[in-house]
């Protein structure tokens, strides 16, 4: 599509911010919205980019505000009625001032981003900052972000979300935004009227109901970032060429290690840590986000991604490597996050992507999520060599009985020799967790603990995650098949608010973030109530937290002694177990 | 708070070992030539130890200025806590997102 106006229609993106600047400095510039500006940027349209992430992380580290004065973001009704046009001084003059830099006044059409952090502090500000626009410079605004596809699995709690953002913006995204978009930029700044159709990955309003439209496909591209101010992502890692070869030895080892092998909340204190050191021999460096493959083929219960089957897309090996090489160089950065499905998800795509990277002497580092089967010992060695640092398996849990259930379709001896291989080959295995599910006994959750005890010099570090009903997954969408009866709480969008505040104004560190996921909870049929599951889930994650690896506790303390600050590390128990469509 | 978790068994969680790391930054403040021979030759410095490949990689990363501020005060403070351990406290806090509510009070 090519915009045949004199002037190239200009679209202003605004990435709502979440709580994060708040704990630690940002490390990934915005995947989502990368994606969405190349869309554009490529159908002609003129695109400034604006993360108001960094200009919140500003006013933070200047003192401007305390955690306590965000509390009108945590208030359902204070927000609504703000977006309905009612004064609020304290929300209207904050995000005024967070929108400084913006040029607001020269857009055609403004995209506000509600994040993809499962944070409420983005999806209550993308609401003010959207009601901002509107009501100062009357421009159209449509929301998107990977938040709305939460907000919209749980939309009987947040109607009252919903219908203020399809009330009184002009589009709400859900889904793939590349291609969807585009489509209502054309409309919106034609000045054409959109009519209240059914458009795929456009959420509408028919009465008083939500409705969620088929989303978009994907489509693979190479996000663009141009624009933002990038030095606001930097990962700090150390560079000394002018130091002995020993020392830039363990200078490259160590980078590797906090990019790759420390858990996230570790690569944030090792960034905050070196950040300080800045210019002593050690330099800002991005770490680059891409995805070339969407929808899986399994049918895991739990995953949102079990429901519906929705067709591969997966880009070639030519373009995969096209991009990261542009990408890499572009960005000045061999550093690569991917967030795949599945690394090898495709036949033969293993060995044409690390043979192509080995033969053209591209030099990448790179980490990924992968499954157990059909990965040999020569294709991890292959990717060995093509950069690959890091893999995440999702093994969930070890038990026999748990993998039937939800059909997770691992071989436990598959996963150990696999395991055992990424250590011989120096590939950092990290695996996904789940305890908490429906009937896990005491036999099941055993299972996984030996599992994990028996491998523990082959698994480097294992997110916990407590599990959690995603209403567009088997489980939740047939809930009784799976032996449990769902509770549905009433105010529960309030709720997490609160509880989402109770985080902030106690000021505990990041790891004590309320699982925003569990907005519903579930009695076992012939089993235990929700209150039991509860109490028994305390003594599960504590054991599990027991078993990994000391090495973690190590760095964090010689951080803080680099830091000169001490203080008790956090407690990790992550929470984000659906798939990310 | 330190590892004092139990299981539902009422069994003590394992205990992380003292960690091999504060033991060499001891013999470092106590040891002058033993730390200069850490920042110089560390893996001469480190034979004898016991160590994974993460904590060899901490100590070989470390410089002149991380060891002249050590004192036996701080790095009893920095060490003072082990955080691998989730403990049960933690975890009721986390889940303090969601409260649970009878059917009663869906009905109303």
């Amino acid at each position: 599509m090519t915009v045949q106006a004199q002037r190239a229609i200009r679209v202003l993106i605004l990435i709502a911010p979440g709580e994060q600047p708040m704990f630690t400095r940002m490390n990934l510039p915005p995947f989502g919205t990368g994606i969405v500006t190349a869309s554009l940027r490529a159908a002609g349209y003129e695109v400034e980019l604006c993360d108001l992430n960094a200009g919140l992380r500003r006013m933070w580290v200047e003192g401007e505000f305390a955690k306590t004065d965000l509390r009108p973001f945590y208030d359902e009704r204070a927000v609504i009625d703000y977006v309905g046009g009612a004064q609020n001084e304290f929300l209207d003059t904050f995000v005024g001032r967070l929108l400084e830099d913006a040029d607001i006044a020269s857009a055609d059409v403004v995209g506000v981003s509600a994040g993809g952090d499962f944070s409420f502090l983005e999806m209550q500000s993308a609401l003010v900052v959207g009601g901002h626009v509107r009501r100062h410079y009357g421009k159209p605004v449509v929301l998107g972000g990977n938040n709305l596809d939460y907000l919209m699995q749980f939309k009987d709690a947040f109607a009252s979300w919903w219908t203020a953002a399809l009330t009184h913006f002009n589009g709400a995204v859900t889904g793939p935004g590349e291609d969807v978009f585009v489509e209502l930029v054309a409309a919106l700044a034609g000045d054409k009227p959109l009519l209240p159709m059914a458009r795929p990955g456009v959420a509408r309003l028919s009465g008083a109901n939500v409705l969620r439209s088929p989303d978009a496909v994907h489509r693979i591209l190479a996000p663009d970032f141009d624009g933002l101010a990038l030095e606001d992502y930097h990962n700090f890692v150390f560079h000394r060429p002018q130091a002995s070869p020993r020392k830039q030895g363990v200078d490259e080892e160590w980078n590797r290690m906090q990019l790759y092998k420390f858990p996230t909340y570790l690569a944030w204190k090792a960034n905050d840590t070196l950040a300080d050191q800045a210019g002593k021999g050690v330099e800002g460096r991005l770490v680059l986000p891409y995805v070339f493959n969407y929808n899986c083929p399994y049918n895991c219960a739990f995953c949102t991604e079990s429901l519906e089957r929705l067709k591969l897309v997966h880009a070639t090996v030519d373009d995969v490597i096209g991009d990261m090489v542009e990408m890499s160089e572009k960005y000045q950065s061999p550093y690569f996050y991917l967030f795949n499905n599945y690394f090898n998800l495709v036949n033969g795509f293993v060995e044409e992507f690390a043979s192509r990277v080995v033969l053209h002497g591209v030099k990448l580092h790179w980490s990924d999520c992968a499954r157990f089967n059909s990965l040999t010992h020569e294709r991890l060695e292959l990717l060995a060599a093509s950069g690959c640092r890091k893999l995440t398996f999702g093994l969930e849990t070890a038990s026999t009985k748990m993998l039937k259930i939800i059909d997770k379709r691992v071989k436990l001896a598959e996963a150990e020799r696999v395991l055992r291989w990424c250590k011989e080959l120096g590939i950092w295995a990290d695996l996904e967790i789940i305890t908490g599910m429906p009937h896990e006994d005491e036999e099941c959750f055993a299972e996984t603990t030996e599992f994990l005890e028996r491998n523990a010099e082959n698994i480097n570090y294992f997110n916990i995650n407590r599990y959690f009903v995603a209403p567009k997954s088997l489980m939740g969408a047939k809930p009784e098949d799976y032996g449990m009866r769902l509770r549905k709480t009433p105010d529960a969008y309030q709720r997490l608010l609160d509880a989402n505040y109770r985080w902030l104004a106690e000021d505990r560190d990041f790891s004590y973030k309320p699982q925003n996921f569990r907005v519903y909870e579930f009695d076992e049929i012939d089993g235990r109530s929700a209150e039991q599951l509860t109490a028994d889930i305390v003594p599960k994650i504590a054991k599990l937290n027991s078993l990994q690896s000391t090495d973690f506790s190590d760095a964090w303390q010689v951080l803080a002694m680099r830091q000169d600050r001490t203080g008790r590390a956090p407690a990790r128990m992550s929470n984000e177990t659906m798939a990310l469509a | 708070m330190t590892t004092e978790s139990t299981t539902r068994e009422g069994q003590s969680a394992p205990q992380p070992s003292q960690s091999q790391i504060k033991e060499v930054l001891e013999r470092a403040i106590a040891e002058p030539e033993f730390a200069r021979l850490l920042l110089d030759d560390p893996d001469t410095a480190l034979e004898g130890y016991e160590l994974s490949d993460v904590q060899l990689l901490l100590l070989r990363s470390l410089d002149e200025e991380d060891l002249d501020k050590l004192t036996p005060e701080n790095l009893e403070e920095y060490f003072a806590v082990d955080s691998a351990v989730y403990a049960p406290e933690d975890a009721a806090l986390v889940q303090q997102g969601y409260e649970m509510y009878d059917e009663e009070d869906l009905e109303e």
